[in-house]
């Protein structure tokens, strides 16, 4: 790559972000600079092959943000020379990837391995989520955590709510008939929505509504009823039997998972009639059915497009609002069709398709992402050390408390992530990590910068953005911080006030309105 | 495999323990030692969302409570372990030498603080590094002849010797798998003879030195199959030489005879303890019902996580179980030979203790 | 910020789950109760007698007491037409007054709008606990969302007296309003404002603060004793809001036992809220609203309850008359709507008595529409 420095000042918006003004040869013709002011700022141009370079690692900053939990300039780097499709795929592979040390792990989180606590759960899943080489299993995980909800206030045990999360790992990218079997049958969801409870001739019909309302049909599609109120009966009716062990109790020794089982005793034998399909119909036959309703794919693909594109409505509002993109949601539904309702197969048309790559920052980051990019940022807790339980606290500072929905309809997502207080917690959280010059990726970002030789504050600060995401700020903000990075006066690489400089440069990055988004 | 064991079974006594932040209990316990007379000392590490529980607990093996030491407090906010004199973050090991001092190493203040037997701080020494006399990650803690304290430093993959009052006497070891080589060592021990025997955690090996270092012998390679390991974190010696490792991921205690063969194991034999009876009688006695009804109550009697071994002069060995809070006694059984001039156990002239 | 005159403030709490109203206002007196509970249910010698009907769970002791006293209303048969049995729904349909379509602005957020149109005190409604409630959210209004009241403030970590006041002053122009941007950016924006003028006020409620009342260390007995904080500071907040977490009151199993550590925690914490206010010489000018999202199925499941609807309110204070409002629904079979009971009272008209007879502002536009009153206060 051929990169050319040239002294150049003036409001040039037009090359601040690459050289946009023409090929190296255009640079040297005398013409090309009499209309433009020469000071004593330095200013990178790039040439043409740098460009693209740029927009890939841009592209790839936004795969990785959506696909995972965001990566380092050098991994971005890393894997635009894989390619954007290999990447895809290695991210749609989890099991090419090595998992955690799980034994390094346990022997410093001594706690790890009875998981009793939330608290110990919470703390496991952060620093897996920051170290995972499987990020978009990760993610996944996330996704239908969000969505097939269990929560711990009501199992009060953390481990079990994990072990539903370890299915997610596994089923999460397979089919959907595969996932809801799973979750019918995770002991978690069993006791979180009573299905343990509902017994033949005497049903609890919390999990048959929510399987149809939350989990897979949705309230309504274009304004219609996807299901009766007798689908809900007859769907819990059939998912009758459907139990789990009685639990060893938690004192003296600490809790151990229940178990799930099928009680053919409890189980309502008698015939159903469950979305205009009538027959004896066990658990797995509803799911079946469910599965193959067009309200499911439509379900499936507006949850998939919300989570990994782009913020929709608030979920109850998708009865009455049409998709935002409903050539995105109509190609997802086919592939839902097409693939056999296979998951992976509908993520792999989502981040290869356009309305994917067009769709940057268009979501406001969850608490999560914002902690967990940030953490992967500036490279912490890439090993076992002490303070990780009040990072993951940060968390649910922010609004999500993992592993605890406030309600089985999981978080309200979006802007309404947004509120005074969270905000304020966003800010410092992320201002606090990328001020701390310490840290590693701090470190590796002042140090790349530096032996680049940028010194113009204009320059610092768009490399700043680069190095963090390649985020894109508004132009009045993007002022505001150059004018910051200028106060101090010009700044030499390799003192101190450079690297303060680029630290503050980026703890306002991340304050920005801007970081806010995915 | 050689061919020649004799028949060694493990009898399970009595399981010690509940899971308590304080109190008559233990949480996540990973070590322990055993004191004067009945006593024993149990290091607690619990996890960082309740330091409160990290503590020292002295009780009877009775399970008489006596007391606590070294209890972390919570008063610095939320999930902040305190690291002032005497206390605790991430204990690793405890050993006691000859005068009853306990000595207790700590991996994240890379720190061995020192009480006396009542529990009072005596002093400590702190010296992070990777040179003479420093270490990385102390994990094991054996007390040898003259009281010689062998460290596990391992962060820097070796054993050093240290006199009790700190001066550094020696070291061996570096990271690697030839012998005489670590990768994150772990437990430690110090047999009859002065013999050293290493948990060599991550080579999934116990390795045998003597006193000064030289290298005896090893045993063990990666596997679940019987004789084999995965991850041994603790390793003790008996009277006769065989030898007790604590076979963390595969959650049971292997026993070898004193060449490194396989002689036997368990996975636990647990049942309700004298202080976790108390619990349930004293405000859970629905809990009583619960128990008669539970499915897989089988499951209590399994280790989870045992991950430090212990024998007494006595012969009782000692499983601390990290995940379950608790303690699990066995004694060893096996045939004997009662040569001339020897008596039956329980007649009068002694316990023969000869061996075929 | 100290207020001369005292403007009627009201705190709302919100518990989230659907409370068994039941269970809560327990209609011993009628013994279809009895039989449509036959695991789920108050025995009649333990419930705490108002009358020969009705009587409250026996661990609201503290508010009994404060309805004995006649500073506690009790609004019977809450809810609207077509109920709603998903949670999410049905709060929403309570925060935003829209039971019809997906509402978006809180009733609360438009009293605030009314309340201070100008938006000259950012402090003007505060909410404690993660995560602003809908009932509070409308577009450019400001509410504080407090997580922890003692460390409140924007860019905290910044070391430098001088840095940090760099930082903000960057960050207040980054964050001022500016034109063409997207509506969610315009929200950030105003959000980030609100949050640095609110900041600085309000760390310093608890410097001023003492009392001999010691809360529960539950969560809703920790947040009451903030908002006895932050009213007691007197920065003219009007409305303060705490919601009790995790939809603890969704007992579809083992609601005896959870009920009665529920309603331990609420009433102590109601009752030491009022007995703060009163050790200030400041409870005449407060209103605390106690409400659910709906109540729960008139039959038991065995050991807990479903969702149901027709739930209860209580309102609180010195100037409320105290009593038994609206009729207690009918447990006869042919009365009950789908197997729950059938709402007498809207909660709208509660609202509109709020806001007509305590906040004296025009409820209409408020709660979308005319609502008839109760003589609550």
């Amino acid at each position: 790559m051929l990169r050319v420095i040239v002294r150049i000042s003036g409001s040039f918006s037009v090359i601040r972000r690459v050289g946009t003004i023409g090929t190296p040869r255009d640079l040297a013709s005398p013409g090309f600079w009499q209309n433009v002011n020469v000071e004593s700022h330095e200013k990178y141009l790039y040439t043409e092959g740098e460009r693209m370079a740029e927009q890939d690692i841009a592209l790839m900053a936004h795969l990785m943000r959506r696909a995972g939990f965001g990566s380092t300039y050098e991994e971005l780097e890393r894997r635009v020379s894989a390619g954007y499709e290999a990447t895809v795929d290695e991210l749609l592979n989890p099991e090419g990837q090595p998992d955690l040390d799980m034994d390094i792990l346990e022997r410093h989180f001594i706690d790890w391995r009875d998981m009793n606590a939330l608290e110990v759960n919470q703390a496991y899943w952060t620093y897996r989520m920051i170290n995972t080489q499987r990020p978009l299993q990760e993610k996944v995980a996330l996704f239908w955590h969000g969505i097939l909800c269990t929560g711990n206030s009501k199992c009060e045990h953390g481990r079990q709510v994990q072990l539903q999360l370890d299915m997610f790992r596994e089923l999460g990218m397979k089919t959907f008939p595969e996932i809801l079997r799973g979750l019918a049958r995770d002991p978690a969801m069993v006791f979180y929505l009573d299905n343990c409870m509902s017994h033949k001739g005497a049903i609890n019909e919390n999990w048959g509504r929510e399987l149809l309302e939350l989990f897979s049909l949705g309230v309504g599609m274009d304004d219609e009823a996807n299901y009766s109120e007798d689908d809900v009966k007859e769907a819990a009716r059939a998912f009758t039997g459907w139990t789990i062990t009685n639990p060893i109790p938690r004192y003296p020794y600490g809790r151990y998972e229940s178990n799930f089982i099928y009680n053919p005793y409890d189980h309502d034998e008698e015939e159903k009639t469950f979305l205009g399909e009538t027959g004896n119909f066990n658990g797995d036959e509803i799911i079946d059915i469910i599965c193959k309703q067009p309200s499911a794919a439509r379900f499936v693909a507006r949850h998939l497009y919300n989570f990994f594109v782009a913020d929709e409505a608030e979920v109850p509002a998708w009865q009455r609002t049409a998709p935002r993109d409903p050539e995105a949601i109509k190609l997802l539904e086919e592939e839902y069709y097409r693939s056999g309702y296979n998951i992976g197969a509908m993520l792999k048309v989502l981040f290869n398709s356009d309305f994917f790559k067009n769709a940057r920052f268009e979501k406001v980051k969850s608490p999560t992402e914002v902690v967990i990019g940030t953490m992967r940022l500036v490279r912490d807790f890439t090993e076992p050390k002490l303070g990780l339980h009040p990072l993951a606290n940060t968390i649910r500072y922010m609004g999500q408390d993992l592993m605890n929905p406030p309600t089985v309809e999981g978080w309200h997502t979006g802007k309404e992530w947004i509120d005074s207080g969270t905000l304020v917690e966003r800010i410092n959280f992320a201002a606090d990590q990328l001020g701390n010059i310490g840290l590693p990726g701090v470190k590796d970002i002042v140090s790349r910068i530096e032996s680049e030789q940028i010194t113009n504050p204009e320059g610092l600060v768009d490399r700043c953005l680069e190095m963090v995401g390649s985020y894109q700020l508004a132009d009045e903000t993007r002022g505001q911080l150059v004018e910051h990075a200028g106060k101090g006066g010009s700044v030499t690489p390799g003192t101190q006030e450079y690297s303060q400089c680029i630290s503050e440069v980026l703890q306002l990055i991340v304050a920005t309105q801007e970081y806010q988004f995915a | 495999m050689a061919t020649q064991t004799i028949s060694v079974t493990l009898q399970y006594e009595k399981s010690i323990g509940r899971a308590e932040f304080s109190g008559p209990g233990f949480r996540n316990p990973v070590a322990m030692a055993r004191g004067e007379d009945d006593t024993m000392y149990v290091v607690s590490r619990s996890y960082e969302y309740r330091p409160d529980g990290k503590r020292i607990t002295i009780c009877t093996t009775d399970e008489d409570y006596v007391g606590e030491f070294a209890r972390g407090v919570t008063d610095q906010g939320e999930g902040e372990a305190t690291s002032a004199d005497g206390a605790l973050i991430w204990p690793t090991a405890i050993a006691i030498n000859s005068e009853g001092n306990v000595y207790v190493a700590d991996e994240a203040l890379d720190r061995v603080s020192i009480y006396n037997q009542d529990g009072e701080f005596l002093g400590k020494w702190e010296k992070s590094g990777s040179g003479d006399g420093e270490w990385s990650k102390p994990s094991g803690l054996a007390f040898g002849q003259g009281d010689v304290l062998y460290m596990v430093d391992s962060g820097n993959n070796r054993v050093q010797k240290f006199a009790k009052d700190g001066q550094f006497l020696g070291q061996w070891g570096s990271k690697g798998t030839g012998d005489g080589e670590f990768n994150m060592p772990y437990g430690i021990t110090v047999d009859a003879n002065g013999d050293v025997y290493v948990a060599d955690w991550r080579n999934d090996r116990i390795q045998k030195f003597s006193s000064d270092g030289q290298f005896l012998m090893k045993f063990g390679s990666h596997g679940s199959d019987p004789g084999e390991l995965d991850r041994p974190t603790d390793v003790a010696v008996d009277g006769d030489g065989d030898i007790y490792v604590a076979d963390w991921n595969n959650e049971r205690l292997q026993v070898f005879d004193r060449d490194g063969n396989y002689l036997t194991h368990t996975e636990g034999e647990g049942t309700l303890s004298k202080w976790g009876a108390a619990k349930l009688d004293g405000g859970n006695p629905e809990m009583w019902h619960e128990r008669a009804v539970a499915q897989g109550l089988e499951r209590e009697k399994l280790f989870w996580g045992p991950i430090a071994v212990e024998v007494d002069d006595d012969g009782k060995i000692f499983v601390v179980e990290s995940a379950r809070s608790r303690i699990q006694v066995f004694r060893k059984q096996y045939p004997r030979y009662y040569g001339p001039g020897e008596s039956m156990p329980g007649t009068v002239g002694g316990v023969g203790s000869g061996r075929l | 910020m100290t207020s001369t005159k005292k403007d009627p403030v009201l705190v709302v709490l919100q518990l989230s789950g659907g409370n068994d109203a039941l269970n809560t206002v327990v209609p011993h007196g009628d013994p279809r109760y009895y039989d449509n509970r036959p695991n789920v249910r108050v025995p009649e010698d333990q419930v705490l007698k108002i009358d020969d009907n009705v009587g409250l769970n026996p661990n609201m002791g503290p508010m009994k007491k404060i309805y004995d006293e006649g500073k506690m209303a009790i609004i019977q048969g809450v809810g609207y037409p077509n109920p709603n049995r998903s949670h999410f729904r049905s709060m929403d349909i309570w925060h935003t007054c829209e039971p019809d379509t997906q509402g978006t602005e809180g009733w609360l957020g438009r009293t605030i709008k009314e309340i201070d149109p100008n938006k000259e005190n950012v402090l003007t409604a505060v909410n404690f606990g993660r995560g602003l409630p809908r009932a509070l959210a409308a577009p450019g209004v400001p509410v504080a969302s407090v997580g922890n009241l003692a460390t409140y403030g924007v860019l905290t970590g910044i070391e430098g007296e001088d840095q940090r006041a760099d930082a903000l002053d960057v960050f207040s122009r980054i964050y001022s309003p500016t034109l063409g941007r997207s509506m969610v950016v315009d929200y950030l924006s105003q959000t980030g404002m609100d949050a640095l003028k609110g900041a600085d006020i309000l760390s310093t409620a608890p410097e001023s603060y003492s009392s001999t009342v010691e809360y529960g260390s539950d969560v809703v007995g920790q947040y009451m004793k903030n908002i006895a904080q932050v009213h007691l500071a007197g920065f003219g907040t009007r409305i303060l809001y705490t919601t009790a977490p995790y939809n603890s009151f969704d007992t579809h199993a083992g609601e005896l036992a959870a009920h009665a550590k529920l309603w331990t925690d609420t009433s102590n914490a109601i009752s030491d809220f009022y007995d703060d206010l009163r050790e200030h010489n400041a409870s005449d000018n407060v209103l605390l609203l106690v409400f659910t999202e709906f109540g729960r199925r008139v039959h038991d499941n065995g050991s807990g309850t479903d969702h149901g609807s027709g739930g209860m309110a209580f309102l609180i204070g010195d100037h409320v008359n105290g009593g038994l409002y609206g009729e207690y629904p009918s447990l006869e079979e042919s009365k009950l709507l789908e197997g729950d009971l059938h709402f007498n009272n809207d909660f709208r008209g509660i609202y509109t008595s709020i806001i007509e007879d305590w906040m004296n502002m025009d409820a209409k536009p408020i709660v979308n529409g005319g609502f008839e009153k109760f003589a609550l206060v």
